[in-house]
């Protein structure tokens, strides 16, 4: 490979990996049942990429077994529905497709970076607007889970009975709204701190690349 | 909840991500002509609450499952329906890609659900319902509560079309299908206006200034565009409650058509049960569908190859490149 | 003693301002600012410190209430132009606000694009912009920290990263709500190294006394939206009455010095 192609590669490997990923999941969808055997090659290819990366088997695993029965209840519920008689196909089809595209994801996911992803998304020409309220709340859910987590003990330290299921919801949606008036607060600082430094509206981006 | 990869077919995620991208990139352009600097910080914050607020579970006694908050609505009354739309979209985004939480393919039909029918359908019902019960905090919260139970109930009669469109419908039943995501639904739906309705009426109670109480009167074209958009939502969920009932007693599906006069649809086998609604889609596709089999094999070959092709030549690279980045980690 | 030679960087006159719905603010605010003075705007939570550096910023006019009479009269200016809707973006240039809480002000998910936000939106060029955030995390002494999360960051490196977004803007005027806060000792230290060595007028609000007696040449007590002193950090901190009727304290650096 000449010098050139390699620095194409480097450049769109990202962008890359998320339309072939894509085309991975499109032909998981467009494979009729009856070609199950290339289902199964694909799930066996996306693991052997999973595998290139080292995504921990005990990992995978796990998000499996959170993810397979939540397609399980579903599809199964086709056949369910008339008795058990009829759609065992569809089942299985659905079960098949989640799979490929499942496995695919967790691929993607763990070959990027969130940045990369990002950085990516400019690539492909997503709208700014779109691209900077994600860098944003990206940015702050970490944040507001962190204030989420120390308002959660301070009401645990509060708290001398077991909460009934109503007190506990009630709670549950004060935390979140007292997160939210919290976070409000917080977002018109952003908001004076961005117009500090010249901020009138129009998003503007570091070119990372050239460096 | 998301809808995950694989339950709808190529076809519907196609359509359903054309729609979506649509709606959101006229958001989008809606949002760049208003000159308020406020709404990227003020977006992006509240797309980051409805992603750790999703986190939160609100047990349920005696079931081992646990509901959590959707938000659409949440969003909407905050911020208005498009940036209520754009901030559920960056949630999906942010969700898809980083936990693989709902399907890529499926994104559209997704971010259809959440964002176009929770956010901007939500709005159209909360607005109109505050309209008319009176610009009071009672009202507000009133509209919240019936704006989530119906874009729950909307949302789920979309997945059902959405379903029934993406897998021929000779190989299952497809009202009792409905029906059981009908009833399974609208349980989801009381839990997310309830939890809607604390949430809001909380934050009424703390800073009643954001719901604009002294808001000034809309326009009558507003009202009619808010109306006809809330009716639609509407009658999707009223749809998805008929439907099942009707579809259930084969009588009446034969009296409905009878009356209609779209007998002829039962004849084709493709008997939608929409039928009673007059949707002719069936009709035109039912011609197409054997031919549409083949194409799809064709192409599934063609792009499985492509891909499998360029993911075996690239896989050395990106590997190497993985490494390189859990070397800088280290 | 300012000198009448020198044009004042900094000009307030009869500022007036009222939250929507809340008391009065800051009441008559009154003062000028020369080239290289270091000012220390003290007193104790809620006098209107923060309320008034907004205003420096050209960030708080949108929400001034007609309620009260004399805003035609009232006026800040920087650098001879007034804090106006036409001005404002050239007034952002010149002054560098600094805010309290550094997660406020990094809201980018890498230190560089952070850093890149100001020079952006100034229109500068790929390079140039590359170039400067190189400079400036050096002038803060965190050099190769380009591509860190921000989240990853101690509070002290949060503090640093976001004067170094600030320095990249080449202000003239820094403007600084409690910068010392929350930080340990040695982060203190440190900023104050960075601080001292920035050249051009510096206007801080802090509790930090200490930090006020090291580092500014010119204290103003503000309290209850009022200036209450204005003048040298030694004649004014150590006027024990004074301070303990504002709720402050003379500085343990001063007592000392007094003592002995």
């Amino acid at each position: 490979m000449t010098e050139n192609k390699t620095l194409l590669i480097k450049h769109y490997a990202s962008e890359f990996k998320i339309i072939l990923v894509m085309f991975l999941i499109f032909t998981g969808l467009l494979l009729p049942v009856s070609f199950w055997p290339a289902h199964v090659c694909l799930i066996a290819f996306i693991f052997i990429g999973q595998s290139l990366i080292k995504i921990p088997l005990s990992y995978l695993f796990r998000r499996l077994l959170l993810f397979l029965p939540l397609i399980m209840i579903f599809s199964v519920s086709i056949p369910l529905t008339q008795g058990f008689q009829r759609g065992w196909d569809i089942t299985f089809l659905i079960l098949l497709r989640s799979t490929v595209a499942f496995m695919a994801m967790l691929w993607l996911i763990h070959s990027m970076t969130f940045d990369e992803i990002l950085s990516s998304f400019q690539k492909l020409r997503f709208p700014p607007l779109l691209l900077i309220i994600i860098s944003f709340m990206f940015r702050y859910c970490f944040i507001l889970w962190e204030e989420m987590e120390s308002m959660r003990t301070a009401r645990k330290t509060r708290t001398f009975h077991k909460p009934g299921m109503i007190e506990n919801w009630i709670q549950s949606a004060h935390l979140i709204g007292m997160l939210l008036i919290r976070s409000l607060k917080r977002s018109e600082r952003i908001h004076q701190a961005m117009c500090s430094r010249g901020w009138n509206g129009q998003i503007h981006f570091l070119d990372k690349t050239n460096k | 909840m998301h809808i995950a990869d694989g339950l709808l077919s190529s076809e519907v995620c196609i359509a359903t991500g054309v729609i979506s991208a649509g709606v959101v990139g006229y958001g989008i352009r809606k949002l760049n002509q208003s000159i308020a600097t406020k709404t990227v910080p003020l977006t992006g914050m509240v797309a980051a609450i409805i992603f750790a607020g999703q986190m939160i579970n609100f047990p349920l006694i005696g079931a081992p499952v646990s509901g959590h908050l959707l938000g659409g609505v949440l969003a909407a009354v905050i911020l208005g329906p498009w940036a209520g739309c754009l901030a559920l979209t960056a949630v999906l985004l942010v969700q898809c890609f980083l936990f693989s939480d709902g399907g890529f393919l499926s994104l559209g039909a997704n971010i259809l659900h959440m964002g176009v029918v929770g956010s901007i359908g939500g709005y159209a019902i909360y607005s109109t319902i505050r309209h008319f019960l009176g610009n009071t905090p009672k009202s507000i919260v009133i509209g919240s509560v019936i704006a989530s139970w119906l874009t729950v109930m909307a949302s789920a009669a979309l997945f059902c079309i959405e379903f029934s469109f993406s897998f021929q419908n000779t190989e299952y039943d497809f009202s009792r299908l409905f029906t059981l995501m009908i009833t399974f639904h609208s349980l989801i739906g009381i839990g997310e206006s309830i939890i809607t309705g604390l949430l809001v009426s909380y934050i009424l109670k703390q800073r009643p200034d954001l719901f604009e109480l002294d808001q000034t009167t809309v326009s009558s074209s507003q009202i009619f565009t808010r109306l006809s958009i809330s009716g639609l939502v509407f009658a999707l969920s009223i749809a998805a409650f008929l439907s099942p009932l009707a579809s259930g007693n084969p009588d009446g599906l034969e009296a409905a058509a009878e009356i209609t006069g779209i007998n002829h649809l039962e004849q084709t086998k493709e008997a939608f049960v929409f039928a009673e609604y007059s949707i002719p889609l069936p009709d035109f596709l039912s011609g197409k569908l054997e031919n549409w089999e083949w194409i799809s094999i064709s192409l599934a070959g063609i792009l499985g190859t492509v891909s499998v092709f360029c993911i075996s030549i690239f896989l050395g690279s990106l590997t190497g490149k993985q490494n390189e980045e859990c070397a800088e980690g280290i | 003693m300012p000198s009448e030679s020198q044009e004042p960087v900094l000009n307030i006159r009869n500022l007036n301002f009222q939250y929507p719905g809340d008391i009065e603010a800051l009441r008559n605010i009154d003062f000028q600012v020369n080239p290289q003075e270091r000012v220390g705007i003290v007193g104790p939570s809620g006098a209107g410190k923060s309320t008034l550096l907004l205003h420096l910023n050209g960030l708080l006019p949108e929400k001034l209430s007609p309620s009260i009479p004399n805003t035609d009269t009232a006026s800040v200016s920087i650098m001879g132009k007034s804090v106006s809707e036409k001005n404002i973006y050239q007034i952002r240039q010149w002054v560098g606000l600094l805010f309290q809480d550094p997660d406020d002000q990094l809201f980018c998910p890498t230190v560089e694009e952070d850093i890149a936000f100001g020079p952006l939106n100034m229109k500068l060029s790929q390079e140039e912009v590359h170039k400067r955030i190189s400079e400036s995390l050096c002038s803060v002494g965190l050099e190769n920290y380009e591509k860190r999360k921000t989240m990853q960051l101690s509070m002290g490196e949060r503090k640093r990263v976001c004067l170094a977004g600030i320095l990249a803007c080449q202000p003239s005027i820094l403007v600084l709500d409690e910068p010392t806060s929350n930080l340990d000792p040695r982060a203190r230290r440190r900023l104050l190294g960075i601080l001292q060595n920035f050249e051009g007028c510096q206007i801080i609000a802090t509790h930090d006394l200490e930090f006020v007696v090291e580092h500014c040449n010119r204290v103003i007590l503000l309290d209850g939206g009022k200036i209450h002193a204005d003048g040298t950090p030694k004649t004014v901190l150590s006027d024990s009455v004074l301070m303990k009727e504002h709720g402050l304290e003379v500085p343990l650096s001063i007592q000392w010095k007094m003592r002995s």
